[in-house]
C-alpha cells in the first residue's frame, strides 16, 4: 500500500475532529485536500481497521464514529445549537453559505439596526460575552471550534464559511416534519 | 508632416521610458509632471502631435487605438471581446465571393491570402476568450466580494459564454455553407485550415459546456436558496416551541446520519502513553487495542431464561425500579470503584445479584463520559469487570 507522503498529518487532523476543507484559508489545508482526494481508496483502507471512516462530502473530508446511543443526546444538543447560530447568519444575510465572508463586528453592527437578530443573539444558550460584540464573536468562535468556518483574515477578524458547512446543510434539509397526529 | 513607420518607431524608442510607465499606469491618473519627468522638453507634445498620447486637464493617457494595440499584442487585456469575430465569419463569405469572381490569379491569391489570415485569427481569438472567461469566473467565484455582485458579474459572463456558443454555431453554419468551396475550390493549404477549425470547434465545444455548467453552479451558490432559508426557520420556530423532537424526524436523522468527531462529546480516558508517542503513525495501534479494550470492558448480561406461564397471570405484580440517575450522582461523590458501589450499596428493597449486575452494565453505558474506565480488571463471583471510578469534580 502506497501511503502518501502526508497520511500523518492527514492523520492527526481529522482525528482531533477536525475537516479538511477545499475552500480553506490555510494553503496546506487544501494541499492535504488535494492528497485525499487522489488517494481515497489508500487511505479509506488504511485507517478503518484502527476504527476511523474516511468520510467526504461536497469538498470536505472528515472522521466518522459509530454513534453511541449514550452519545445521541449529545450529538442532537450539537446540532440544535448550530441550528440556532445558522438562523441568526440567514437572518442576518440570506447569502449565508459556502464561501460567504463576514466577521463579528458586521454582525454586532446589524444586530444594533435589527431588534430581531439582536434578540436572538441574546437569548442564545451557550454564548458567554460580556456585550453585544463578545457574543456575536464567540458565535463566530464556536462555528470555527466546530470547523464550519475559518478565520481568514486575524486583522480584520473576517471569517469564512467552509465547504464542511455543506454537512450541516445536507443535515438540516433531511430534517422532515412528520404528521405525529394521526386520525382514528 | 505625415507619420512614417521609421518616424513612428523612432518616437516610441526615443520615449520608452515614458510609454512604458504610461502604460503600466493605463488605469489610473497620471500628471503631466510626472509624465514630465520621465523624459526631455517639448516630447510630451510632440508623441500627442502623432496620436500616441492623449493631454487633457492636466492629465496624459496612451491614445486609445495605441493602447488597445499594445493590450492585444501584450496580451495583457482583461476585456473578452467576442463581437468581431462576427465580423470576421462575414469576411470569410465575402472573401470567397470575391475569390470566386476574381478573373486573375493574383487578385485570387490576395483573397485567399484573407480568407487563411482569418481562419487562423478565429481559432486563436476563442482560445483566449474561453481562458480569459475561464479564469474570470473562477476568480469571481472565489473573490471575497459581496454576493449580489458576484452574482451580477457572474451573470454577464454566463452572457458571454452564451454569446460565444452562438458565434460557434454561425461560424459552423458558415463552414457548412461553404463546404464545397473548402473541399474542392480552395487551395490545401486553405483546406487544411478549414478542417483543423472544424476540428478544434469540435473540442472546443466540450470546453464550452463544461463552463457553462460551472458558471450556472457558481450562480446558483451564490444565489440565496431562499427554501433553505424558509425550512431553517421553520426549525427554529419549532425548536422555540419544544416541538422540534415531537414535530419532525430529527432524532431518526441525528441517529442515522454520519457523525463527524467535531459533533461527539469529546472522550477522556487515562492511559500510560507517552505524549511523545502520540506523533508517531504506530500511535494507530494503540488506538486499535484501547478500542478493544473498550470493546471488552462493557459487561454483557447474561441471557434471560425461559418466561414461566405464571408472568402473564393478570395480578398486578408490584415492582420497584434502580433510580440509576441517583445511583450515578452518589457514586460520583463516593471514594470506592462502581462495581463495588453497587454490590455493597443498600437499598430499601431487596436487589438481587444479577439486578445488581444489569445496573453496572447500565451506568458503565449510560454515564462512560462522567467516569474513568481504568486499565485493571478484578474479579467478584467468577465474574470479570472493569475497574471504574468517578471522574474528580
Amino acid at each position: 500500500m502506497d501511503l502518501p507522503r502526508q497520511t500523518r498529518e492527514i492523520f492527526e487532523r481529522l482525528s482531533k475532529g477536525k475537516f479538511i476543507c477545499q475552500n480553506s484559508p490555510d494553503r496546506v489545508e487544501r494541499r492535504l485536500f488535494e492528497i485525499c482526494d487522489q488517494n481515497i481508496e489508500t487511505l479509506e483502507a488504511y485507517f478503518k481497521p484502527i476504527g476511523f471512516e474516511l468520510q467526504y462530502g461536497a469538498g470536505y473530508y472528515y472522521f466518522s464514529k459509530e454513534l453511541q446511543e449514550s452519545q445521541v443526546e449529545a450529538k442532537l444538543a450539537n446540532i440544535l445549537q448550530l441550528l440556532d447560530y445558522i438562523e441568526i447568519f440567514y437572518q442576518y444575510d440570506e447569502h449565508f453559505n459556502v464561501n460567504w465572508r463576514g466577521s463579528p463586528i458586521d454582525l454586532a453592527k446589524a444586530a444594533t439596526d435589527n431588534i430581531a437578530i439582536k434578540e436572538r443573539i441574546e437569548k442564545i444558550n451557550g454564548v458567554g460575552g460580556k456585550d453585544l460584540f463578545q457574543k456575536c464573536e464567540e458565535i463566530f468562535k464556536k462555528m470555527e471550534r466546530d470547523g464550519f468556518m475559518a478565520l481568514e483574515d486575524p486583522y480584520e477578524k473576517r471569517y469564512v464559511v467552509l465547504t464542511s458547512y455543506n454537512y450541516l446543510v445536507d443535515f438540516f434539509k433531511s430534517v422532515k416534519e412528520v404528521n405525529r397526529y394521526v386520525s382514528a | 508632416m505625415q507619420l512614417t513607420v521609421k518616424r513612428l518607431l523612432k518616437n516610441l524608442s526615443a520615449n520608452s521610458d515614458l510609454i512604458e510607465y504610461l502604460f503600466l499606469k493605463r488605469d489610473s491618473a497620471v500628471t503631466l509632471a510626472n509624465a514630465r519627468s520621465l523624459t526631455k522638453d517639448g516630447k510630451i507634445e510632440r508623441l500627442v502631435q502623432i496620436g500616441l498620447l492623449v493631454a487633457n486637464d492636466g492629465l496624459v493617457e496612451l491614445e486609445e487605438d495605441f493602447r488597445t494595440f499594445l493590450e492585444s499584442v501584450l496580451d495583457s487585456n482583461d476585456e473578452i471581446e467576442i463581437g468581431n469575430i462576427g465580423d470576421w465569419i462575414d469576411d470569410i463569405s465575402h472573401n470567397i465571393l470575391l475569390y470566386n469572381n476574381a478573373d486573375t490569379y493574383e487578385r485570387r491569391q490576395r483573397f485567399i491570402k484573407r480568407i487563411d489570415r482569418i481562419l487562423k485569427k478565429i481559432p486563436l481569438k476563442i482560445s483566449k476568450s474561453l481562458i480569459k472567461l475561464h479564469q474570470h469566473i473562477h476568480l469571481t467565484y472565489k473573490s471575497a466580494d459581496a454576493f449580489a455582485l458576484k452574482r451580477i458579474e457572474l451573470q454577464r459572463y454566463k452572457e458571454k459564454l452564451e454569446q460565444l456558443m452562438a458565434i460557434d454555431q454561425r461560424i459552423e453554419t458558415m463552414l457548412s455553407a461553404e463546404a464545397d468551396f473548402f473541399k474542392h475550390i480552395a487551395p490545401q493549404a486553405t483546406a487544411t485550415l478549414y478542417y483543423h477549425l472544424k476540428a478544434y470547434l469540435t473540442q472546443m465545444r466540450i470546453s464550452l459546456v463544461d463552463l457553462q455548467r460551472q458558471v450556472v453552479d457558481y450562480i446558483n451558490r451564490v444565489s440565496p436558496d431562499v427554501t433553505f432559508v424558509k425550512h431553517i426557520t421553520r426549525l427554529k420556530e419549532l425548536k422555540n416551541a419544544y416541538e422540534i423532537r415531537e414535530l419532525t424526524n430529527i432524532e431518526m436523522c441525528v441517529r442515522k446520519s454520519l457523525t463527524p468527531l467535531a459533533l461527539l462529546p469529546k472522550i477522556q480516558f487515562s492511559s500510560q502513553l507517552e505524549t511523545t508517542y502520540g506523533q508517531t503513525i504506530e500511535f494507530g495501534e494503540y488506538v486499535e487495542s484501547w478500542y478493544e479494550k473498550q470493546r471488552r470492558a462493557l459487561p454483557t448480561r447474561k441471557e434471560d431464561e425461559e418466561i414461566e406461564a405464571e408472568f402473564f397471570d393478570e395480578e398486578a405484580v408490584e415492582t420497584y425500579l434502580l433510580d440509576l440517575d441517583a445511583l450515578h450522582l452518589e457514586f460520583q461523590e463516593s471514594q470506592s470503584d462502581l462495581f463495588t458501589f453497587i454490590i455493597n450499596k443498600e437499598f430499601s428493597f431487596s436487589v438481587d445479584f444479577e439486578e445488581r449486575l444489569g445496573a453496572f452494565c447500565d451506568m458503565a453505558g449510560l454515564y462512560a463520559h462522567d467516569y474513568i474506565l481504568s486499565d485493571e480488571y478484578r474479579i467478584y463471583n467468577n465474574y470479570e469487570y472493569l475497574v471504574i471510578y468517578p471522574k474528580e469534580r
